[in-house]
């Protein structure tokens, strides 16, 4: 088109040359001539029927420029819907990732956990899960696993990683095709290492393959590589084991053992977590009855401890623990996602009562009612996609932040990716949101007198009585969902406070631990180990600003107890046998740790026969208000002399910050025979740095025993309690941005109707009204809907914050403090977004308010 | 030069059919022909030619090529298809009878009546 006007221009000038004109003259009077362009252009369209088209690109304009005019207006309106879609979609995302969607094991439905329970620990001997596994008929394959740190020598460094110890079907059942190498043969002794763990530790040489590599004191076969994606869920380690869960380094094969005897007499067998695959078509009850009537049969042939069978399947197992946070978390997230729409709602309708009169004016100098419906239409259109991406926006950067942040428990957290469905939903959602309330000034076009509007209009008089109720009502109900929000991060608030305040003297991050262990025919001799433990002691305490050494156990393990007078054997069922958490302890430890004595005295280094020091839980459980000093116990399986009581300590959550004190008690270095053991050392200096030379000095006592890796015991106990971060996180953001919403919200509903009284408020003014009474008409009036929606959410929040139990800590969910403070900070947001308005009202001229409009 | 006149509403339509039966002719030779046929009476803002030609070949009653004009410009020649030719009989029937009328009409003395 264009080109063919041009000629035709080009063509003219020529003839007006030719006819005499200058050159320039005639390219201007053929562009005279020719006429407006633009105008053939716009008729031009009309003729090919795409008028419609140039209309809509003039309503985009138009729009547009509504939103720059009303800069405000729109920032509000992107940055609530973006927040609302944003955190939502995020939140969808992870939860779909988590809970959704199914193991990556083949046949997912078909697996299942098993495990034996007795009194709350949970696991399988080693014993019977070879007799499940040759008699049982339910299953197309049984697993053995266990998981556990180990030293992995590499060629060039040693290396601490996650091994999960797996028996033979488990390569079948996982569906495990090595991207390098090959599966592991028969009762070889194997590892199969994980992508990233061979990029990482063997920088990626497909030259290792095949070779032997050294794990704690054995040689085991490097048989493969698993391909990157390759991430069967396991169960968490064993409670006992306090390892915070990981990603898997190496799979190493497993011959299960059978049971052994001990010296003693006693029967030991390996305690390990089984998995497995039913048969297609079995049911879980037919599996569970399959594994009964083996148990019965091993039962009657060797008598066993009466444990309960239970089975379930494993997604349930492994999604479980981590279903209630990430509900409440979508909780909150949809509390979030409602205020945002009520926001938006809110947001539209001011501006739909203020654009009556525009509309009235519009109507009556002729424009079409679906033409202005259009119009009205494509722009709200037109905010509700900015934010739509605004809000993809925010979910891409929340969503990362959530991965980073989320501790390794939630399940398949690292494969979340935005979840297309989510962002739709959310999208849509909030765009109907928009649409609907940005078509509210159109609505009224057929329902208003527009005659009556207009006049109204001309004269600064719309009513707008039934239109303020709505929107009060809208800011009343995002007062109401936010005070829900904010009472549950506080609560959260509360618990991790609780979880972090730590006793007096005890300073974490200037302590330092270092976990040692002994594997090896070698180190069976006591003396040895004692030996060298003494060794290490006394060079750690000579590094430079370590005040004090001990050695304890990395991880208590629950014993039982046997007390002086019980019957031997102990009866296994007696629900009133003792259990206790056994620390081994060095004369240091009480300082390192700060422990506190409360009766007796502390152990030495030189007891002349076992000695033991029990916490008040121990106490109190077991001999209530009496004097346990003096009092002899032992356990089952260890030293067959009896130890003393000599000391009580207070009170300590050393292992997790999370589990509240249990009995415990120390048992001297001296006499125990365990072959787990930690140094910790207090030190003076940073504890970071502190830990390096901890290390150094310790593997200098000698290259056989691994030591694997020396950290603060801050860093140790922040992961116990990084969920407890992690909610208090997502909790704390969402309840910001929902108080922000709620305060824009009372602020533009006042702000609004202030602009509109102006002419009131002049009016009250000239009368002789004072301006403290304006001020205090204003504050009242948004007050009033701050104090309900309070009232209303402080209901809503006692009945949703039960909900919290399971993820608080010795806080309860309808803590008094915690519902008043989140009352006073939404009212003083309230109040603080009233002032503005007020202060305006306040200050307004009555002179010119009366001339206002 | 003589007096111009306006055009009529929908003549347009006649005189671009009328000017393409002659010969396939592009915008500006449309617009020459009609002002030499009609010996300059007949004035018309050069670019309306453009939308009423848009709507003539939207209903088919003149086709379109690019070709090549005299002095060597790239330019769009429109012809008139069957329907045009059917349509400007038609148009110029009745243009021919309405004028007729028209001059009936002003001829009228009042001896006639």
């Amino acid at each position: 088109m264009q080109e063919e006007w041009r000629a035709h221009i080009d063509a003219h000038a020529d003839a007006l040359v030719a006819g005499g004109m200058s050159p320039a003259d005639a390219s201007n009077r053929a562009r005279r001539d020719f006429g407006d362009p633009l105008r053939w252009k716009e008729q031009a369209f009309d003729v090919r029927g795409v008028g419609w088209v140039s209309d809509l690109g003039a309503d985009v304009r138009y729009g547009l420029r509504q939103m720059r005019r009303a800069p405000l207006f729109t920032a509000t309106v992107l940055m609530t819907l973006a927040s609302g879609i944003g955190l939502n979609t995020a939140v969808f995302s992870v939860i779909d990732a988590a809970l959704i969607r199914s193991l990556s094991y083949p046949d997912p439905e078909r697996m299942l956990w098993m495990t034996t329970v007795n009194r709350d620990q949970e696991w399988v001997n080693a014993p019977d899960f070879l007799a499940w596994k040759e008699q049982a008929r339910s299953f197309d394959g049984l697993v053995a696993f266990d998981i556990d740190n180990y030293a992995v020598y590499t060629a060039d460094n040693v290396v601490q990683s996650r091994v999960a110890w797996v028996s033979e079907d488990f390569w079948a059942v996982s569906d495990a095709r090595p991207m390098l190498g090959r599966l592991p043969l028969g009762s070889e002794d194997a590892v199969l290492l994980s992508y990233p763990f061979f990029v990482a530790a063997f920088h990626g040489d497909p030259g290792v393959v095949g070779r032997a590599v050294r794990i704690n004191f054995r040689q085991a076969t490097i048989a493969g590589v698993l391909p990157a994606g390759f991430r069967p869920q396991l169960t968490k380690p064993f409670a006992s084991n306090s390892l915070p869960e990981k990603a898997i380094d190496a799979y190493r094969t497993f011959t299960v053992p059978p049971a052994t005897t001990a010296p003693n007499g006693a029967t030991v067998a390996r305690a390990v977590m089984v998995i497995g695959k039913l048969k297609a078509g079995v049911s879980i009850e037919r599996a569970q009855a399959d594994l009964e009537t083996i148990r019965s049969r091993i039962r009657t042939a060797n008598p066993m401890p009466p444990a309960t069978l239970r089975l379930m399947p494993l997604k349930e197992k492994i999604v479980g623990h981590a279903t209630r946070p990430l509900v409440v978390l979508l909780a909150a997230a949809g509390l979030v996602f409602l205020i945002a729409c009520a926001n938006v709602a809110h947001l539209f309708l001011v501006r739909a009562s203020a654009r009556r009169g525009e509309v009235a004016i519009r109507a009556s100098i002729g424009a079409g009612r679906w033409r202005l419906a259009r119009q009205f239409f494509v722009e709200s259109a037109l905010v509700a996609a900015a934010g739509a991406i605004a809000g993809l926006v925010v979910a891409r950067w929340s969503l990362a932040t959530i991965v980073r942040i989320l501790p390794y428990g939630v399940p398949r957290l690292q494969e979340t990716t935005l979840d297309g469905r989510a962002l739709a939903f959310a999208a849509a959602t909030a765009i109907m949101a928009a649409l609907v309330f940005g078509m509210v000034p159109v609505w009224s076009l057929w329902k208003d007198d527009t005659r009556g509007v207009l006049k109204q209009a001309l004269y600064g008089a719309l009513p707008i009585g039934g239109r303020l109720r709505t929107r009060a009502t809208l800011v009343a109900l995002e007062f109401a969902l936010t005070i829900v929000l904010l009472v549950g991060a506080g609560l959260l608030i509360k618990s991790l406070w609780r979880l972090t305040a730590l006793p007096d003297g005890f300073f974490p991050d200037r302590i330092v631990t270092m976990e040692v262990r002994f594997f090896g025919m070698a180190w069976q001799d006591v003396a040895m180990r004692r030996a060298h433990v003494a060794e290490t002691l006394r060079r750690v305490s000579a590094v430079p600003g370590v005040r004090a050494a001990a050695v304890t156990t990395n991880a208590g393990f629950r014993m039982r107890l046997m007390r002086e007078g019980d019957p031997f054997p102990p009866n296994p069922a007696d629900p009133t046998a003792a259990f206790a958490r056994a620390t081994i302890a060095s004369a240091g430890l009480a300082q390192v740790m700060g422990l506190r004595l409360v009766r007796g005295r502390w152990l030495t280094d030189a007891e002349p026969s076992p000695a033991w020091v029990i916490n008040e839980a121990f106490a109190r459980r077991y001999f209530g208000d009496a004097n346990p000093l003096g009092a002899r116990f032992r356990v089952p399986s260890g030293a067959d002399s009896w130890a003393t009581v000599v000391g009580v300590v207070a009170d300590r959550k050393l292992q997790r910050l999370d589990s509240p004190a249990e009995p415990e008690f120390y048992v001297d270095y001296a006499h125990e025979q365990t072959s787990g053991h930690a140094i910790v050392a207090s030190v003076a200096i940073d504890g970071a740095t502190a830990a390096a030379q901890v290390r150094r000095a310790a593997v200098g006592v000698d290259v056989a025993v691994p030591i694997l890796e020396a950290t603060t015991l801050e860093a140790v106990l922040a992961d116990s309690i990084a969920p407890y971060r992690f909610n208090l996180f997502a909790f704390g953001l969402f309840a910001v941005v929902a108080l922000l919403l709620a305060s824009v919200g009372i602020y533009g509903t006042l702000a609004y109707s202030m602009s509109r009284r102006t002419q009131e408020i002049g009016v009250r003014l000239a009368l002789g009204a004072a301006r403290g009474e304006v001020l205090a008409m204003v504050i009242r009036q948004g007050m009033t809907v701050a104090l309900i929606g309070t009232v209303v959410g402080l209901v809503i929040g006692v009945t949703m914050s039960r909900l919290m139990t399971g993820l608080l800590y010795e806080v309860s969910p309808s803590d008094p403090y915690i519902f008043a403070a989140a009352s006073s900070v939404l009212l003083l947001a309230g109040f603080a977004a009233s002032l503005g308005p007020a202060l305006r009202a306040a200050t307004v001229q009555p002179v010119i308010a009366l001339r206002h409009e | 030069m003589a007096t111009s006149t306006e055009l009529l509403q929908g003549t347009l339509d006649l005189l671009i059919l009328k000017a393409v039966s002659l010969r396939s002719e592009h915008g500006y030779g449309i617009l020459l022909r009609i002002q030499q046929i009609s010996r300059d009476t007949l004035q018309i803002q050069q670019g309306s030619l453009y939308p009423a030609l848009y709507r003539l070949e939207h209903q088919g009653l003149i086709e379109s090529d690019w070709g090549e004009s005299e002095n060597k410009r790239k330019a769009k020649f429109y012809r008139l298809t069957a329907a045009g030719r059917r349509r400007l009989k038609d148009e110029a029937a009745y243009w021919k009878r309405f004028s007729e009328a028209i001059g009936l009409v002003l001829a009228a003395a009042p001896e006639d009546l």
